[in-house]
C-alpha cells in the first residue's frame, strides 16, 4: 500500500483503495484481520482520524466489518464485491470518456452502437 | 477549595520544589558556620603563643552569628524570588496564585525553622572546640550564658524574627518588582521623613511597640505573627490581578 | 465536553487588540493546528488558554471551567513555548523529577527514553543547553506530562529537518497510545498537515476559519503544466497561489473544475494534484485594507 501525498485523491481515499488492493492481491484474506487505524497511522505518519476515515468508508461499503474487541476484519465476499465495484466504476469512467470523445468528433449514438456490433471480439448477446 | 485534590497536589509539589532549591543554600551556609569555631580556635591557639594575656571566649557566639547570617540570606532570597522572571519560572508548572502565596508562607516557615534548628545543631561544634581550647590553655575564660530556658526562648524569638524579616522582604519585593519607581520613591520618602521630629518619634514608637522585649513572650508572639500574616496578605492582593509575563 | 471553548474572547494590550472576539470550541482528543502569520495572536491565545493572562472580555473555558487561576483547569494542561526558563542552575534530571509531583499522569520512563533518544543527559544544566537542545527538552516535558490538554507553541523552532521528523513520529505515536487534546501552533504547516485533524486559522486576532484538514485540502487544486496552457486557463479563475519554473507554472486554484475542464487539462498534459493546506491558509490571510478576514 502506498500513499502519494501529491495525488489528487484525499489520503483517506488512497488508504481505502490501498486496502482494497491488498484484498484483491490476497495479502488480506477474507474473515481475517485487516489493518488497524493505529497501524496505518504509524506506517504513514498521518493522523489516526484520517486512517479511521478510510477504514470506515470500507465498513460502510461492507468490505470490512468490525469484530468486537478484535478490530477490523475483511468481510466474506469482499474480494468479489471490490471486483464488481471497480468494474462498475472503471467501466463507467471509460464510457464517460468514450461519450466525451464521441461528442467532440460528432459521432452519434447509433454510430457507436454500429461500431460496437462490428467490433472484433464483441460482447456476447 | 482547601481540600481540592488538584490544589493539594500542586501545593505539595510547589513547596517541595522550592525547598529542594534551598538545599544548596543551607548546605553552604551551614558549612561556613560550622567552620567558624574551628577557624576561631586555630586563630586563638596561634595567638596564645604571642599573647600571654587571658582571653575570654564565648561558647555560644555561633547562635548570634548564625542568626544574623540566616536572616540576611533568607531575606535576600525571598526578595529576589518575587521578581517577574523568577515568578515566571514557577508558573511554568501548574500552580495558581493561591498555591504560590500559601506555598511561600509554608516554605518560609520551614526555612526559618531549619535555619534556627540548624544553627542550634551546630552549637556542639563550638562548645567542643571551646572545651578543647580550655583544656589546652588553662587561663582561658569560658563564658557560657545559655540555660535551657533561655535557649528555648531564644530559639522561638529567632524563629519569629527570621520569619518577620523574610516576610517583609517578600512583601516588599512583590510590590517593588511590579511598581519599581513608586516603591523606591516611597521608601526614600519614608526614610527621609524620619528626620522630621514628629514622624521620627512615631517610627520609634512603632518600633518599640513591636520589638519591645521584656514583656511577655505571648504578647510578643501575637504581635509578630499578626505582622507576619499581614505581610503575606498584602502581596497576595498584588498577586491576584497579576498576569504572568516577562 | 469540549476541551477548549471560547466565546467572544478578547484581549487588549495598551495599544493593540491581540484577540478580537474569538468564538470557537475544540473537541477532546484531537490534534489541532493553530495557524496564523506572525503577530496573528497565536501565542496570545495560547497564553490565555493556559491561564497566564486574563481575557479583557469574553471567556475561555478548558474542560468546562474558566481557566485563569483555576487549579481544576490548570492541573489538566501544560503549555510549552520557546525559551521556557527554569530556575538557574537546575539540571535536567532535577527538572524531570519535579514532573511527577505536579502532573498526575506524568510518565518518567518515557522521559528517560526520550532523553536518551535526543542525546541529552540528566546532569546537564538547563541554562547551558543550546537553543535546539532546550527545544528538545521542552518537548520531553510537554509529552511526558501526558496532560489532557497539551499546548505546544512552535515546538519545532531551532530543530533541523531530521529532528523535526523524529518529533512528529514521537508525537503521533504517543498520541495514539495516550489520546489527548494537543494544540500545535506552527509556521511549518506543510510538514504538519498530515498530523493534524483540524485547523484553526486566525489573522489579526480574528478567527478566519476552524475546519477539518480534509475540508481545507479539498478547497483547491494544483495545476502543473506549461505556462502557455495554464496562463490563459486560469485567467478567469480564482487563483490561490502561483509558482513559475522556467516554462512551466504550478498554479493553485479553487477546486471548481468541471469535467470539461479536466478533460481539457489532461489532454494538454497538465497535472492536477491536491493543494497544500499552507497555500490555502496563506491565501485566506493575505493583506486586506479593512482588516476583515477573507471568507472561506
Amino acid at each position: 500500500m502506498k500513499i502519494q501525498p501529491d495525488s489528487l485523491k484525499p489520503i483517506y481515499v488512497q488508504i481505502a483503495e490501498g486496502i482494497e488492493d491488498d484484498i484483491l492481491n490476497g495479502i488480506l484474506k477474507e474473515d481475517e484481520q485487516a489493518y488497524s487505524q493505529n497501524q496505518i497511522a504509524r506506517e504513514f505518519g498521518i493522523n489516526p482520524a484520517t486512517a479511521a476515515k478510510g477504514l470506515n468508508m470500507l465498513v460502510e461499503e461492507g468490505i470490512l466489518y468490525k469484530k468486537r474487541g478484535l478490530g477490523m476484519h475483511v468481510s466474506p465476499g469482499a474480494k468479489n464485491a471490490i471486483q464488481q465495484k471497480r468494474k462498475k466504476v472503471i467501466f463507467t469512467e471509460l464510457l464517460n470518456e468514450l461519450l466525451r470523445e464521441a461528442k467532440k468528433l460528432n459521432i452519434s449514438k447509433e454510430e457507436i452502437k454500429l461500431m460496437i456490433d462490428n467490433m472484433e471480439g464483441g460482447l456476447e448477446e | 477549595m482547601l481540600f481540592n485534590e488538584n490544589y493539594k497536589r500542586s501545593l505539595t509539589a510547589f513547596t517541595t520544589d522550592i525547598l529542594r532549591g534551598f538545599r544548596k543554600v543551607f548546605m553552604v551556609v551551614f558549612a561556613i558556620l560550622a567552620a567558624l569555631p574551628v577557624v576561631n580556635a586555630i586563630a586563638i591557639a596561634s595567638l596564645k603563643k604571642w599573647q600571654p594575656q587571658a582571653i575570654i571566649l564565648s561558647s555560644n557566639g555561633m547562635l548570634g552569628i548564625g542568626f544574623f547570617t540566616m536572616l540576611i540570606t533568607l531575606s535576600i532570597s525571598f526578595f529576589v524570588s518575587t521578581s517577574n522572571s523568577e515568578i515566571l519560572t514557577q508558573f511554568v508548572w501548574p500552580i495558581n496564585r493561591k498555591v504560590y502565596a500559601v506555598g511561600n508562607f509554608l516554605v518560609m516557615s520551614a526555612c526559618a525553622l531549619i535555619s534556627v534548628s540548624g544553627v542550634s545543631a551546630l552549637l556542639p561544634v563550638e562548645v567542643l572546640s571551646a572545651r578543647i581550647l580550655k583544656a589546652a590553655f588553662d587561663d582561658l575564660i569560658l563564658v557560657n550564658n545559655i540555660t535551657f530556658e533561655n535557649f528555648l526562648v531564644g530559639f522561638w524569638i529567632s524563629f519569629c524574627y527570621i520569619m518577620l524579616f523574610s516576610s517583609f522582604s517578600y512583601c516588599l519585593g512583590m510590590y517593588f518588582f511590579r511598581h519599581k519607581i513608586i516603591t523606591t520613591v516611597l521608601l526614600i520618602l519614608l526614610a527621609n521623613l524620619s528626620a522630621v521630629p514628629a514622624i521620627g518619634s512615631f517610627y520609634n514608637a512603632i518600633y518599640a511597640f513591636i520589638f519591645e522585649e521584656g514583656t511577655s513572650i505571648m504578647l510578643f508572639s501575637v504581635k509578630v505573627w499578626f505582622a507576619i500574616l499581614l505581610l503575606h496578605i498584602l502581596p497576595y492582593i498584588q498577586l491576584r490581578r497579576m498576569e504572568v509575563r516577562l | 465536553m469540549k476541551a477548549v471553548e471560547c466565546s467572544a474572547l478578547t484581549k487588549k494590550f495598551a495599544k493593540t487588540t491581540a484577540l478580537d472576539s474569538l468564538t470557537f470550541s475544540l473537541d477532546e482528543n484531537k490534534i489541532i493546528g493553530l495557524i496564523g502569520r506572525n503577530g496573528a495572536g497565536k501565542t496570545t491565545f495560547l497564553k490565555t488558554c493556559a491561564g497566564y493572562i486574563k481575557p479583557t472580555s469574553g471567556e475561555i473555558k478548558v474542560f468546562g471551567e474558566k481557566v485563569f487561576d483555576n487549579m481544576n483547569a490548570i492541573s489538566k494542561l501544560i503549555y510549552i513555548y520557546d525559551d521556557i526558563k527554569y530556575n538557574d542552575s537546575l539540571r535536567l534530571g532535577d527538572i524531570l523529577k519535579l514532573g511527577p509531583l505536579y502532573y498526575k499522569d506524568w510518565n518518567s520512563d518515557f522521559a528517560v527514553k526520550l532523553l536518551k533518544r535526543f542525546g541529552l543527559k540528566d546532569h546537564m544544566k538547563y541554562c547551558k543547553l543550546s537553543r535546539g537542545m532546550k527545544t528538545q527538552f521542552n518537548i520531553i516535558v510537554g509529552l511526558c506530562s501526558r496532560a489532557p490538554l497539551s499546548l505546544l507553541d512552535e515546538p519545532t523552532l531551532g530543530l533541523d529537518a531530521a529532528v523535526r521528523k523524529d518529533f512528529y513520529n514521537i508525537l503521533l505515536n504517543d498520541y495514539m497510545e495516550h489520546p489527548r487534546t494537543i494544540i500545535i501552533s506552527s509556521h511549518l504547516l506543510s510538514e504538519l498537515e498530515n498530523l493534524l485533524e483540524e485547523i484553526v486559522l486566525i489573522d489579526n486576532g480574528k478567527l478566519v476559519l476552524h475546519k477539518s484538514v480534509e475540508e481545507l485540502q479539498e478547497y483547491g487544486v494544483y495545476l502543473n503544466g506549461r505556462s502557455d496552457i495554464i496562463g490563459p486557463f486560469i485567467k478567469d479563475k480564482q487563483v490561490l497561489s502561483l509558482r513559475k519554473l522556467g516554462n512551466s507554472i504550478i498554479a493553485g486554484i479553487k477546486n471548481d473544475l468541471s469535467d470539461a475542464d479536466r478533460s481539457y487539462l489532461s489532454a494538454n498534459n497538465v497535472d492536477i494534484s491536491k493543494i497544500n493546506v499552507e497555500d490555502v491558509c496563506i491565501y485566506l490571510t493575505r493583506k486586506r485594507e479593512d482588516g476583515e478576514p477573507y471568507a472561506f
